[in-house]
Parts: structure tokens; C-alpha cells; sequence
């Protein structure tokens, strides 16, 4: 259980939202107040892509005076360098920061057999995307591919086609893991990586110790928000599917749990954690594999000659590691601790993390505690979706990050407010071609009638219906459309710095 | 004296290995397959292009006419031996016995299936098939000795797949002839297989699996995509139509890709029919209702359950509810066409389609046999069909599926070069069958529609969808064009078909197609190229015929103007590629004998897109240009089909790149904005356009994602 929390006896009126503004990667604080009086404050994440730390440390350090050297939550939704990496490159300013209790979901308690378990298969596959990268980047474009490419037709479109997937992959993979920790000085590896980010790592080592009781927290459980007043927290993720998979030996219903999800790249993972090995498990006897023994090797020099080169196969299978690296950063972004935090006047702020799709559709199905249910006595989660005035949209504005029929589409038509941390002068290669969704930049603007704040325009490439379109004068031209009051009503609650946005929810 | 056999017997699975765990279908799942006999190259006479000095021996790749095999398995860096099928222990008993843990076996059986697939395309299609061609730069000794590579530093549109395109391209001996796919059985560690136009080859995958259940199969069992009739077929297909359509490539509408993922599974389905037993077996099993679930429907039994689903991965009339682990029929709505934009979902439409045609003619046609086995009622009893009677059902349905089959493949010689849709298919289907077979007393182009119909497939610009309209009709042909077009084309394809019909190898057919598009720019011995360029230097009427610029002053309208040498002359012509010269040479089930020539013309320009203005402007490109920046590029181009008999042009299936504001008048000539606005809502979109996350992060733009557009569409 969550503290208990103290009695509040004012009830709370209004919170105020932070969005810092350091790149593409989350941090917000969020302060719960009475009135004029802060009854509660809550930090929800702290990550950028990638910025040097003394661009951030000031506004850390100011941050932290801001709250008096002291926050009551602590939420970290998942283990992605932009939600976490800036506690370990500003840890000097963190070791300052005191933190009344840390929440997460229910899968990074390393204590608990299930997760340890998975984890460690996990982190077999983990092991595997690092030394795919690693062979890749030695391999696909070294001096003599590129010569040989250059003489096709295609060459310098293949040439370009493999830097794109090698610089998405290497942002896929730098998200989610430190490479470094898996090849010491001295190039032994490692078993499998169990390791973790190191802004994670900070997190636990300093504010997780049993005594300062972190909650792992499970969908469906609802409880007070710590000293506030008819604040509550509902949350909705991470879906609890695998454990369901094990205590049914693998019975499975609809779309596939994520822990099976990568068990088809078995095979896969095992031959790259081994290559070069001489115990790789190899899927035919030797019986039937040319020995170097064998003498003239015809089919060898057939397949290595001059002639055939343009046809050689060396590098495609390693490529399979994207398929592995999305289908793990799909993963990592469904096991975001996803909040639904209620105000006593019934309005709700949806904190989802980066949860995609598979977790917006997990949260229809959750088992309420007091057997929750919409007034239409469908799924409770769908109440709350269409009482949510405040947004904070999931995974940069990608086109899987905010559902659609079961997320969006069921939140109000207008008055919401949104924000999202997108920033194209900090930003992974990889995620411009999704972020931002025109789809859903223009489904928030008409719901928010331009209440949609992004943490820096400047230089968006719009796409798809909206190309060539300037991302600010599409939020300016919406917020032109709201009415004087709207307007003025807007103006009184919002508030902008170099280093943040802030705006006031009330409650 | 010793004649050589006919067909070479090798085993295999009919479905994939999984069939043979399942006592219902043990008996049927390994099948001996025919294919025809070929003497094996070794490695060393395709080196050295010598013919066939030594026999093959151990360490060698299984080369034949059309594939060679190499068998490594970068994964693990292992080369397996090579199957020797000529091993007289092997030839003795019918090939290698089928084997999941024998890499030899799965060798031989790529190879059996592939070439199966090979052999029914070309009794189709009535010629030898040919794969896309490889375009690599020769190094050129300069005048000054120095080494130059052409175009070594231009980024290079692919122009040069044709010959037509300017006579730069006749300076590269390395026209870029593939005689051999090449096969990979063991190339991935992934639930994928696919066909890499970049270095025509196929790279088959395996991986563990990973079954929705324990019933369903083995967990971490390794599932070998190359051990899979089905997949195996579908691979080669998308090589095959590659070798026709290399355009078909170029995702410019959501059906091109989608097009591709169906017909090949179109083959697959079709084949599973050329297999008596398992037809047999079928027929009885669904007392003679193909509508029915059945495997002749399936797709990929054990790689569907391999990837945790309950049923095989595709099913072209019904599938697997994963709630109830029921199957179910899918009934087609006319919405479908609408809404499903994923390639294989879309694709799957197409499928289901021509299935659903097949199961309606097989159903009219065998209603005869069911009222003679039931005394007149047509009701059969309960029980076991009799033999007899299943026998004679499955010889309707294994010549209907024969004939839809052969329907397929032969529209494709009626489909336009690019940007092909599924309305266009239709068309195809009907205009070849009507070409061939006039009075359709079965009714068969009435099922194709009405299967259509159902899905919501229309073709674009038609008014009522029926067969008259559904049929390429030609628009007379302005101010005596189409008669100076027979002047210059009418004897010279002639010629063509003289010169073609006795040529036997491929690589000779391909060299006199070579010939005929390109060579020769003196007066007598001038190829197609020419003689167009020539011909319609400036003409309105093949203007307005075809969609494409053939005026001099054409660079206005985005199209590059090339020189043209005619000896020492020269001429300045639009620049045209012409591609997929062909004879079609069939004899129809009523007698009826078509004698046509068909060959494409290309062009293109590259546009860019003013969103703020909904405005477009095109520009010629240079020399292989590619896009730049945010440009496009736009091709258009026609399919003629020249009647050798009539000296006529009896259709010109056309993808303009120019409108005309007065379709009488060639002098209003614009951009198609209609066709440019399409491909770039498709291309540019980032709405429901049916790409899958990895195609959105890794393809990068669309001119990288167009190289190895299977490799991407097939992850799953």
C-alpha cells in the first residue's frame, strides 16, 4: 500500500502541471494544491534523448529548490533513457533531492519471482540487440562493402538505406540499454544483461531500499493520492497479461502477452549471443556441414567469388535485430506505469507514460478493486477516458502511442489540454519518421482547441496530410479559434519559461 | 539407346512438415513432385561459362537452368553439402526422403517446389520466364588508360532496367542478364522469407516456435520456412513477377505491394490443386464443398502456428476465430477494399476473390455430378461420398483450378507496366479472356465480377461493371497515327516473332528481345526504340493514345528530351524507356488462335508538392536522376498490345503521366495531377497508409524502401 496518507482536511482545488523543457524525453511535476497552499508534489519522470549535462544541471538545481529539496511521489514509468537518463547525468543535484516514496509498475520489482525470472530471459535478448549492433556496425558499411555496393546500380541508395536502419537501430538500442556495461575493458561478455540504465539505476539504489517502501504498482488498484484530499489514483498499467501467461501454462487469449511476444527470435538471439563461439548450437549435425577438411571448397568460392559478391547474404540475417529492437522497445513502452489520477471534482489527468497500443487495449479489460464500472456498466477505464480534462500524451506524439477507438476517440470533444515533450533538436533519428502522427496532432488540436502544448516546435517536420505545414502556426491558428473568454481563461492558466510550461488543471 | 526422361521424381511435403505430426493428413503430406529433367551445371562451368565438363561432385551448388542453391547459413558460417540429385541412390528412390534435419532434403525440396511453380508459369504464360535483370558498372578504361566507373558517383534512378533509355545504356556490355535465381534455404533466423530484388535471390528463414498452445505444436521447435510448399511457391512468384513487372516494385498506390503478396499466394493456392491425392482427400473430406475449411484454401500451416496463431497464416475463405479456436467463413464485405490497407490484409482480398470465382465455377460446373450421384435430388446423404464420385469431382475442381490459374498468370500480359490496382487486375482478367475466349458459355468472367463485385474492387473510370465495359476497348486513333504506327512497328514485329519463335535458350530469347528493343540505329536494322522515337517524335494522336508526351517540346510538361543517333544523325525525342517485349502466342479451349505482340513504353518526371497551395510542379529529370529533397518521382506509362493477324493495335493500357483538359486535343496537355495527387497522398501520408512500424522506422524514405520492398513487407 501507498503511504497512509496524512489527513488532509482542505479539499484540493486545483493542481498545476510542469513540463520541463529539456528535449524529446519527459519530465513533469506535478503540484497538488489547496487553495494557495502545495498539499502534494509529484515528479513523473526524468529523461531527455541527448544533451550534455551541464545544459540541465541549473534547471535541476532550480527545480530542486522549487520544491524545497523535497517531492512526496516519485514516479518513473519506464526504463527509457528519455524518462530516466537525466537522474543519473545530474545525479550530483539528485543526491539533494529527498523522496517521500518512489512508484512504479509492478514489473520492476526485481524482488519478485516472476519478474526476476523474465528478466533474465529478457535479458538474453537484451544481450543479443547489443551484439547485433556491435557486428553490424563493425561489418555492414566497413571500407569493402561499400566499395563492393558502390559498383551497383543501387549502390548509393543501399549504401544510404543501411546507415538509416544501423542509425535507427543504434537509437533503439541506446534507448533501452547500456551497451558499455556489457563488454568490459578487457572484451569478456557477459552472460546476459540484467543490468540496467543507469538513471534507473540511481533511482533504485538511492530511493528504493525496502525501508523507504517503493510500490509496484498493478492495474486496477485505486487508492488517496498522499495528502491530498479527494484525489485519486487509478492505474491502468502495465498490463499484467505475462503473469497471467505463466499460471496458465500459456493459455492465450487475442493479441499475444508480451513475454511470449519474442520467443519466435529463440533461435535468433541464440545464434547471435553465440556467433563465434565454438559451442553455438547449431540447427543441423555437423555430418552435414562442409569440413575445412574437405578440401577444394568449390561452393565457398563460389559463394565468396569476385563474380557473386553483389549476391552474398553475410549481414541480412543480422539485420533481424530491428524486428527484435522495435518489438523490445514496444515491449518496455507497454510496461509504463500508466496513471489516471481523479480530482474530487471528477475531472482526470491521464499520465499513460509511452504506453502503446497494446496497453491502452489492456486497460478495457481490467478487474476494478471494488468492481469498478462505467455508469453504462462497461469498462471503468472508459469513464475516466471521457472525464480526462488534462492529457499528457504518450510517447511523443507517435502514431502509436496515443490509441485511437479506445483511447482518443473516447476522450471529450473539447476543453482538454495536452502536452507532449517532442523536440526535433534533441531527438532520436529514428522516431521522426513517426513523430509527430498528423492524425493525432489534429485530433488533439480540435479537442484542446489549441490547448496543445509540445515542448519545442521550432523545426517539426510535419507529415502526411499536414506536410509542409508549420507546427506552431497549426496550434496558433487553433488557439486563434477560441473564443475571447476561452481564451483569456487560457491565458490566466497558462504559464511559459525558457525551461518549462506550466499549466492549471482544475480540479 | 538411352533417351532422356522426361521429368526427374523428387519428394516432398505437399503442405509443409507439421502436416506430417497430424494423423488426418500423414498420408497425404509427402508427395512425390515431376519436375522436368535437367542436366546440373557445376560451379566450375558457370565460372568459366563453359558448358557442362565434369560431373557434379561433392562441395558443389545445385545449378540448373533457372536456380542454383547455395546452401550457407551466415548465422552460424556453415555451408552444407550440396544434394546430389544425379546420385544414382538417390535418383533410385525418388529423391532424399523428406526430413526436417536434413539440409540436403531441404535442398531438394526448395528445388522441387520451385521449379514446379516455374514449370506451371510458363505453360500458363506460353513462354520461358526470365528474372529481373542486375544492372552493376563496368569499369571503362578511358581514352587516357585511367580507370573510370560510369555514374560511380551519381545516385542512379533505375532507368537502366530497360535498355530503351538513351544509348548510354548500349555502352555497358553487362546488360545485366541473370540466368539463375539464386536460393538460400537457410539465410535468416527469423519468421521471415523473401525475395531480395537487389540480388535476385530468395533468403528463407527458420526460427523457434512459438505455438499458441502446447496442442498446437512444440515450443522452441525449429520451423524451417524453406520446408513449406507454400512458401517456397509464394517466394518465387514474387521472382517471377519481378522478371515481368519489375515496376511492381514501386509501392505508388496501396494495391501495387498488395498485388504482389496476392498473386503469390494466387500460385500457392492454385498448385495445392495440381496434387491428386491431396486433392482427393480434400474433395472427401469436404464432401465436395471447396467453401468449406479446407487446406487447399491455407496458406503456411505450421509457419501460421509457428508465430502463436491458432490456424495456418492465411486462409483465402474463412479462418481461425482466436477466441474460440473455431473456424469460421469469412464473409466479404463491400467495404473491405475501403478500410484493409496493410499489404497482405489488402492482398488477402485479391485472394479471396479469385478463390471465391474459382469455388462458384467449380460449383456451377459440378452440379451435374450431384444430381446424377443423387437420383436428381443433388442432396447428398449423410456418410462418405463414393470414390468414384470423389474422384470425378476432384477432376473438375483440378481443371477449374487449372483454368483460373491460367487465367491469372495470362492478364498479367494485359496489365499496365506500373501502378497497378486491383481494378486494373479485373480488367486484365477479362480483356485476355475475351481475346481468347470470345463466347463464354460457363460464365466464368460472370464469377470473376460478381467475386469482385463483393469486395468492393472497382476499377477507376468505369460506369457500369460489367464485362463490355470491363474490357480495354481502343478509342479510334487520331489523324492517321495508328496507322503510321502499324507502318513502322506492323512488319517489324513480325520479324520479331519469326526471330523469337525459334529461339529455344533463354539467354537467347533475352538477347533478341535485347536486340529488338535497342539495337541498331541505321535505317534497316533499327530496334523498337528508334523506330518510336522516330515515328512519334511529335504526334497527338499517340498523345492521346497513350497518356505520354511525344512532342519535342515536352520538357514544359517534366519530361526529359534525349538525343536520339540514327547513324551519323540525330534526332532530339522524348525520352521513353521500352520494356517487356513479348510475344503471346495461344491457342483458347474453343480453337480461337491469338497472335499478339506486347511491349511497354515508360516515362517519367519528378515532381514536387506544394501543400499550401494544393499546387504541383514537375521538372525534367537529367540523366538517372533520382529525387531530390522532397521530390518525387512520377512515372506514367502503357502496355500495346499489337494484333500480328490484324496488323492492329488492339489495346493500349494506360497509366498517363499527361491529362487533357480537352480529351480531343493534345495541345491541352498538363501533368496528370489526378494520378500525382494519388501517389502522393499514398507515398507522403502518414495516416492508416498500411505501414507497419519497421517499415516506418527502418525503410527510411521511399526510394531506399523501394530496393528490398519484401524484405520489409514480409516481418510480421
Amino acid at each position: 500500500m501507498p503511504k497512509t496518507p496524512k489527513k488532509s482536511t482542505t479539499e484540493t482545488t486545483h493542481a498545476v502541471v510542469r513540463m520541463y523543457r529539456f528535449g524529446t524525453g519527459d519530465c513533469f511535476l506535478v503540484k497538488f494544491f489547496a487553495g494557495t497552499s502545495v498539499q502534494c508534489k509529484l515528479l513523473i519522470d526524468c529523461g531527455v534523448w541527448s544533451r550534455p549535462a551541464e545544459e540541465m544541471e541549473p534547471v535541476i538545481q532550480q527545480l530542486i529548490a522549487d520544491v524545497q529539496g523535497k517531492i512526496d511521489i516519485l514516479v518513473v514509468t519506464h526504463e527509457h533513457k528519455d524518462h530516466v537518463s537525466i537522474f543519473h547525468s545530474c545525479r550530483a543535484a539528485f543526491k539533494n533531492l529527498k523522496v517521500g516514496q518512489v512508484w512504479m509498475g509492478w514489473t520492476e520489482n526485481d524482488q519478485d519471482e516472476v519478474v526476476k525470472t523474465w528478466k533474465k530471459s529478457y535479458g538474453q535478448k537484451r544481450l543479443a540487440l547489443a551484439k547485433a549492433a556491435r557486428m553490424m556496425n563493425e561489418k555492414m558499411l566497413s571500407s569493402s562493402e561499400v566499395d563492393g555496393m558502390k559498383n551497383l546500380r543501387d549502390g548509393n541508395r543501399l549504401i544510404r538505406s543501411r546507415q538509416h536502419f544501423l542509425s535507427v537501430y543504434n537509437g533503439l538500442v541506446e534507448l533501452a540499454m547500456n551497451a558499455e556495461e556489457l563488454f568490459g575493458a578487457d572484451e569478456t561478455e557477459v552472460d546476459g544483461y540484467v543490468g540496467m540504465l543507469d538513471g534507473m539505476k540511481f533511482v533504485k539504489d538511492n530511493w528504493c531500499k525496502p525501508e523507504q517502501r517503493p510500490q509496484y504498482l498493478e492495474p486496477g488498484r485505486v487508492f488517496p493520492m498522499p495528502n491530498t484530499k479527494g484525489v485519486k489514483v487509478h492505474v491502468l498499467g502495465p498490463p499484467k497479461e505475462y503473469d497471467k501467461v505463466k499460471k496458465e501454462k500459456g493459455g492465450v487469449t487475442g493479441s499475444y502477452p508480451h513475454n511470449f511476444a519474442l520467443s519466435d527470435m529463440d533461435a535468433y538471439v541464440e545464434a547471435v549471443n553465440a556467433f563465434g563461439r565454438s559451442d553455438a548450437a547449431m540447427p543441423f549435425e555437423d555430418q552435414y556441414a562442409i569440413q575445412p577438411a574437405d578440401g577444394s571448397d568449390k561452393l565457398k568460392n563460389y559463394y565468396f567469388g569476385n563474380e557473386n559478391n553483389w549476391r552474398r547474404i553475410d549481414h541480412e540475417w543480422l539485420m533481424s535485430a530491428g524486428q527484435l529492437a522495435l518489438r523490445a522497445n514496444d515491449l518496455t513502452n507497454n510496461l509504463s506505469l500508466a496513471l489516471a489520477i481523479e480530482l474530487p471534482g471528477g475531472n482526470v489527468m491521464l499520465f499513460p507514460g509511452d504506453a502503446e497500443y497494446g496497453s491502452w487495449e489492456s486497460w478495457q479489460g481490467i478487474q476494478w478493486e471494488n468492481d469498478l464500472k462505467a455508469p453504462d456498466g462497461g469498462p471503468f477505464v472508459n469513464d475516466l477516458l471521457g472525464r480526462t480534462t488534462f492529457y499528457k500524451v504518450a510517447h511523443h506524439l507517435s502514431h502509436n502511442g496515443t490509441a485511437r477507438d479506445v483511447g482518443l476517440e473516447r476522450m471529450p470533444q473539447s476543453g482538454m489540454t495536452a502536452m507532449a515533450t517532442l523536440d526535433y533538436e534533441h531527438i532520436s533519428d529514428g522516431w521522426k519518421s513517426t513523430m509527430p502522427n498528423s492524425e493525432i496532432v489534429k485530433e488533439l488540436l480540435r479537442r484542446t482547441s489549441g490547448r496543445l502544448i509540445v515542448t519545442n516546435t521550432h523545426g517539426i517536420a510535419m507529415k502526411g496530410s499536414l506536410s509542409g505545414k508549420d507546427f506552431q502556426e497549426l496550434i496558433d491558428d487553433a488557439r486563434n479559434q477560441m473564443t475571447q473568454e476561452e481564451a483569456k481563461e487560457f491565458k490566466s492558466r497558462f504559464k511559459e519559461t525558457d525551461d518549462y510550461f506550466e499549466f492549471k488543471v482544475m480540479a | 539407346m538411352k533417351r532422356i526422361p522426361p521429368y526427374r521424381k523428387l519428394r516432398g511435403y505437399a503442405f509443409d512438415p507439421s502436416l506430417s505430426l497430424r494423423l488426418d493428413t500423414v498420408g497425404i503430406n509427402e508427395m512425390v513432385y515431376m519436375v522436368p529433367w535437367e542436366e546440373f551445371a557445376t560451379v566450375r562451368s558457370v565460372i568459366h561459362q563453359t558448358e557442362k565438363v565434369e560431373t557434379p561432385g561433392k562441395n558443389e551448388a545445385l545449378i540448373g537452368e533457372y536456380l542454383e542453391i547455395v546452401d550457407y547459413d551466415p548465422s552460424v558460417g556453415r555451408f552444407y553439402e550440396t544434394v546430389d540429385l544425379d546420385d544414382p541412390y538417390i535418383l533410385a528412390q525418388d529423391g532424399l526422403e523428406p526430413s526436417e534435419s536434413n539440409p540436403q532434403f531441404h535442398q531438394q525440396m526448395v528445388y522441387a517446389v520451385a521449379m514446379t511453380t516455374i514449370t506451371n508459369f510458363e505453360r500458363a504464360l506460353g513462354r520461358k520466364i526470365q528474372w529481373a535483370r542486375h544492372i552493376a558498372y563496368r569499369t571503362n578504361k578511358g581514352s587516357d588508360g585511367k580507370e573510370s566507373k560510369e555514374s560511380r558517383n551519381d545516385d542512379v534512378d533505375d532507368d537502366a532496367t530497360v535498355w530503351g533509355e538513351g544509348q548510354q545504356d548500349q555502352r555497358n556490355e553487362n546488360d545485366g542478364y541473370v540466368r539463375r535465381l539464386r536460393i538460400y534455404p537457410h539465410a535468416l533466423r527469423e519468421a521471415n522469407a523473401f525475395y531480395s530484388p537487389t540480388k535476385k535471390s530468395l533468403l528463407f528463414g527458420y526460427f523457434s516456435s512459438k505455438p499458441a498452445d502446447a496442442a498446437i505444436g512444440m515450443r522452441g521447435n525449429l520451423v524451417f520456412t524453406c520446408l513449406s510448399h507454400d512458401i517456397i511457391t509464394h517466394e518465387i512468384t514474387h521472382a517471377i513477377l519481378d522478371g515481368i513487372y519489375p515496376r511492381y516494385n514501386e509501392p505508388t498506390n496501396p494495391d501495387v505491394l498488395a498485388f504482389h503478396e496476392a498473386f503469390a499466394d494466387i500460385v500457392a493456392l492454385f498448385q495445392h490443386f495440381s496434387f491428386p491425392v491431396v486433392l482427393r482427400h480434400q474433395v472427401a473430406k469436404t464432401r465436395g464443398n471447396l467453401k468449406t475449411e479446407n487446406l487447399l484454401g491455407q496458406l503456411a500451416q505450421e509457419f501460421g502456428r509457428g508465430i502463436g496463431k491458432r490456424g495456418s497464416l492465411r486462409d483465402a475463405i474463412g479462418g481461425m476465430n482466436e477466441a474460440t479456436g473455431k473456424w469460421e467463413p469469412k464473409e466479404p464485405s463491400a467495404t473491405d477494399y475501403q478500410l484493409l490497407t496493410e499489404p497482405h490484409d489488402r492482398g488477402s482480398l485479391l485472394v479471396a476473390a479469385i478463390f471465391e470465382a474459382f469455388a462458384n465455377i467449380y460449383q456451377t460446373r459440378t452440379a451435374d455430378l450431384l444430381r446424377i450421384a443423387t437420383g436428381g435430388t443433388g442432396v447428398l446423404p449423410q456418410g462418405e461420398l463414393n470414390p468414384d464420385l470423389v474422384n470425378r469431382l476432384s477432376e473438375e475442381a483440378s481443371k477449374v483450378a487449372g483454368q483460373v490459374l491460367s487465367i491469372c498468370i495470362r492478364a498479367l500480359d494485359y496489365c499496365p507496366p506500373l501502378d497497378i490496382t486491383f481494378g486494373d487486375y479485373l480488367r486484365a482478367i477479362i480483356t485476355a479472356d475475351i481475346d481468347l475466349v470470345p463466347f463464354d458459355n460457363r460464365n466464368y468472367r460472370v464469377a470473376f465480377i460478381e467475386a469482385f463485385r463483393r469486395r468492393g474492387i472497382y476499377p477507376e473510370d468505369i460506369k457500369t461493371l460489367s464485362e463490355e465495359s470491363l474490357r480495354h476497348k481502343l478509342e479510334p486513333v487520331q489523324d492517321g497515327d495508328g496507322k503510321r504506327l502499324v507502318n513502322v512497328i506492323g512488319k517489324f514485329l513480325l520479324d520479331y516473332r519469326k526471330e523469337i519463335a525459334d529461339k529455344k535458350g533463354r539467354k537467347e530469347v533475352h538477347d533478341t528481345n535485347k536486340e529488338f528493343i535497342a539495337h541498331g540505329s541505321d535505317d534497316t536494322n533499327r530496334g523498337l526504340y528508334h523506330r518510336l522515337g522516330r515515328a512519334f517524335g511529335s504526334s497527338n494522336g499517340f498523345e492521346l493514345l497513350t497518356g505520354l508526351a511525344f512532342r519535342r517540346d515536352c520538357e514544359p510538361l517534366g519530361i526529359r528530351i534525349s538525343k536520339i543517333m540514327y547513324g551519323t544523325e540525330h534526332e532530339w525525342s522524348p525520352t521513353i524507356e521500352v520494356a517487356d517485349l513479348r510475344l503471346v502466342s495461344r491457342t483458347g479451349p474453343q480453337g480461337r488462335q491469338i497472335n499478339q505482340v506486347v511491349f511497354s513504353i515508360l516515362q517519367r518526371t519528378l515532381v514536387s508538392y506544394d501543400p499550401e497551395k494544393d499546387a504541383f510542379a514537375v521538372r525534367a529529370p537529367k540523366y538517372h536522376e533520382p529525387p531530390t529533397g522532397s521530390e518525387m518521382m512520377f512515372r506514367g506509362g502503357c502496355t500495346i498490345v499489337f494484333d500480328l493477324d490484324t496488323q492492329k493495335i488492339k489495346h493500349v493500357i494506360s497509366k498517363p503521366i499527361l491529362r487533357f483538359l480537352d480529351p480531343k486535343r493534345a495541345e491541352t496537355a498538363e501533368p496528370h495531377y489526378g494520378r500525382i495527387r494519388r501517389q502522393h497522398a499514398f507515398q507522403r501520408v502518414d495516416g492508416p497508409n498500411g505501414f507497419s512500424d519497421f517499415q516506418q522506422y527502418f525503410m527510411g524514405d521511399y526510394n531506399m524502401g523501394a530496393l528490398e520492398p519484401f524484405a520489409f513487407v514480409h516481418h510480421h
